[in-house]
């Protein structure tokens, strides 16, 4: 019984939050608002369970009252448990977090893409290659579960499930409380930025190759990046770039941060200056992660989830579920019906990605690279089963018309009437 | 009615209490029959000339000195969950031991950090969960400033997975990282690749289910 702790925990776990969404379905009046707290929720209960070995864990001590439970989930490394040791690291989703908070539990698909490119063919091993034996085989399963993911749920990984959009989603609730209005790109940067999403993942990808050009080509492409080598601190520069996105992705540090703030990560890992070049800080962290941090968190700020705008994890995504033959088949869809659509253009104003589909396309699956499914404009929309998000053509949430509810009118809002009532919230 | 439901509350919380202060004293009461050290206390090697030395306060259910070797049986440190079985031993050298950590904790990697003072030779068996000869990739000797020592720098690898340490001194780590390099070689096909198999069934499912979806809604 008690070695079942970590299935008793995940039980009650799930129970409650099962209660927290029928009471937020229930209890939440503002139709405007009811899916926005639907998705804070489901964001937070998301963070939870991806880091719970984290949260369990400071209480897994010998002297915490919970020792005698057993060990922690994370210590259980269920993805390891499952997978075995053809793929020791946990199963691949499109979010962004690392896997040593979360005990290999789910991991960064981006993360095991680059890892296992990296050792790429059976080559004598060193330090920090350990995937060696069967790289392509591991690509092959990332991107299979990636495909299975994006066909399911498409972006709404990004929109409901990632740590990183609930960390930018939480800066716009910092803006707005301070009362300040978010800036947007115009269209045509809007969707530059889009399409930079698949340059920057090719470039990292390529890197990923050019790093490992050792291992494959058997010719050393970069110095330095040699595998192995009989001092450690070669082999110390290569297990810190054979992961180049990782150099810089900003939800790295606050993996490493939330970590080490309860004690499961040495302090040094954060604070000294190791050996190598200067864009490494400390053992996990470098200093261009840090600086993309600061730098994103800025730009969150003013403009609402900037970094899903280049996330080339979420380009990943969209690869598998936004594009021909994907699109098809996707489960998870974003519908209009053109006969109810005013044009009134509030769905284009509250997106957070500023997708335009919803709005310039005519009716049917209005879903695109940017969407991730967020459903802000299906709450938003005031006329009636204009917006659907549907899964496998059932339709989850619909639009409302919540204006004829709140005013008592029974007319259907001018678009100069939507442009106010979004200007007041 | 109401006298009830407050009746069934007041049982429900002593459960609750009854249920964790079990929980609390369970774990002493396991305690009891274990030998506590100390940092003061000294585990002498007299035909080799050294000693092991702990620099924190634990326990561990016995210790045994065989073949000039210290076999530490459930070595807990205070700070640390429970861990496995530990062999160490010196040669005209003193070993201090800050940490270890045994496959028991995160079951995929074990670590030994010690202060050596003397030139001499140590192993040092982490009692790894293994039933094969490791690989020396998987292993690390990491002296201060994160300099990793190859195999030949100083230490060696035996096949029964004892790690051989000669001419260091001061502070080092002897790490394994059990990442199963090796585990499934001899695994017959379906079970050697069995995610590869498993993802591409689902995948193909997947695809099948959701085409007959799309299409079915066409109709």
């Amino acid at each position: 019984m008690l070695s079942d702790y970590p299935s008793i925990v995940l039980m009650i776990y799930a129970i409650v939050v099962a209660a927290g969404i029928i009471l937020i379905l229930k209890l939440s009046k503002d139709k405007t608002r009811k899916i926005s707290s639907l998705r804070l929720f489901i964001q937070i209960v998301a963070l939870i369970a991806i880091f719970m070995g984290l949260l369990i864990g400071p209480f897994n001590q010998p002297n915490s009252l919970f020792y005698p439970l057993g060990i922690s989930p994370r210590d259980r490394l269920i993805g390891a448990d499952i997978l075995g040791n053809q793929f020791p690291d946990g199963i691949s989703l499109p979010i962004l977090a690392c896997y040593y908070p979360n005990g290999r539990t789910v991991t960064c698909a981006l993360w095991q893409l680059q890892a296992y490119i990296f050792p790429f063919w059976n080559y004598p091993r060193g330090y920090e290659v350990i995937y060696s034996t069967s790289g392509l085989e591991k690509i092959a399963i990332v991107i299979g579960m990636l495909a299975i993911a994006s066909i399911i749920l498409g972006r709404s990984f990004c929109g409901w499930l990632c740590p990183f959009g609930l960390y930018q989603d939480l800066l716009t609730r910092i803006r707005k409380t301070a009362r300040r209005k978010h800036l947007s790109f115009t269209d045509k940067t809007s969707k530059k930025l889009g399409q930079s999403r698949y340059i920057i993942i090719a470039i990292f990808l390529i890197l990923s190759f050019i790093f490992a050009s050792y291992t494959i080509f058997g010719t050393e492409i970069i110095p330095g990046t040699k595998l192995g080598g009989p001092q450690g601190t070669e082999a110390g520069i290569v297990s810190n770039i054979n992961e180049p996105f990782c150099l810089i992705c900003p939800m790295r540090p606050l993996c490493i941060i939330a970590e080490t703030g309860i004690g499961q990560m040495n302090y040094s890992y954060i604070s000294q200056i190791v050996y190598g070049p200067f864009w490494i800080s400390g053992f996990y962290l470098t200093s261009i992660n840090l600086a993309v941090l600061a730098a994103t968190t800025i730009l969150a700020l003013t403009y609402r989830r900037f970094w899903c705008r280049i996330c080339p994890l979420g380009a990943l995504t969209a690869l598998f579920s936004s594009f021909t033959p994907f699109k098809q088949i996707a489960l998870t869809k974003l519908q209009k019906d053109e006969q109810k659509c005013t044009k009134c253009g509030i769905c284009k104003r509250v997106c957070p990605t500023q997708a335009t589909a919803m709005y310039e396309q005519k009716g049917g699956d209005v879903t695109e690279s940017r969407c991730m499914l967020c459903a802000r404009c299906v709450e938003i929309c005031p006329y009636e089963g204009a917006l659907k998000l549907t899964f496998a053509r059932k339709t989850i949430m619909e639009s409302r018309n919540w204006l004829d509810q709140k005013n008592s009118r029974t007319d259907f809002p001018t678009k100069k009437d939507t442009v106010n009532m979004e200007s007041k919230r | 009615m109401k006298t009830n439901n407050n009746t069934i509350q007041t049982a429900f919380a002593a459960i609750i209490l009854i249920a964790i202060l079990f929980l609390y004293f369970y774990p002493n009461a396991q305690a009891q029959t274990r030998q506590n050290f100390t940092p003061t206390d000294t585990f002498d090697i007299p035909q080799q000339n050294g000693s092991i030395k702990f620099a924190t306060n634990g326990s561990y259910a016995s210790a045994t000195l065989q073949n000039d070797t210290w076999i530490f049986n459930d070595l807990r440190f205070n700070t640390s969950r429970p861990q496995g079985t530990l062999k160490v031993s010196a040669q005209n050298s003193n070993m201090t031991i800050f940490s270890y950590q045994s496959s028991n904790f995160i079951g995929r990697s074990e670590f030994l950090r010690v202060k050596v003072d003397g030139l001499g030779r140590q192993t040092v068996n982490l009692g790894l969960n293994v039933s094969r000869s490791t690989n020396p990739s998987e292993w690390s000797v990491i002296t201060p400033g994160s300099i990793f020592l190859a195999e030949g720098e100083g230490w060696k690898l035996q096949p029964d997975n004892t790690v051989v340490v000669t001419g260091l001194t001061g502070n080092f780590t002897i790490a394994h990282y059990n990442l199963g390099l090796d585990d499934d070689e001899n695994l017959p096909f379906h079970q050697k690749h069995s995610v590869a198999i498993i993802t591409a069934i689902v995948l193909t499912s997947t695809i099948a289910a959701a085409v007959a979806i799309n299409l079915r809604g066409r109709k």
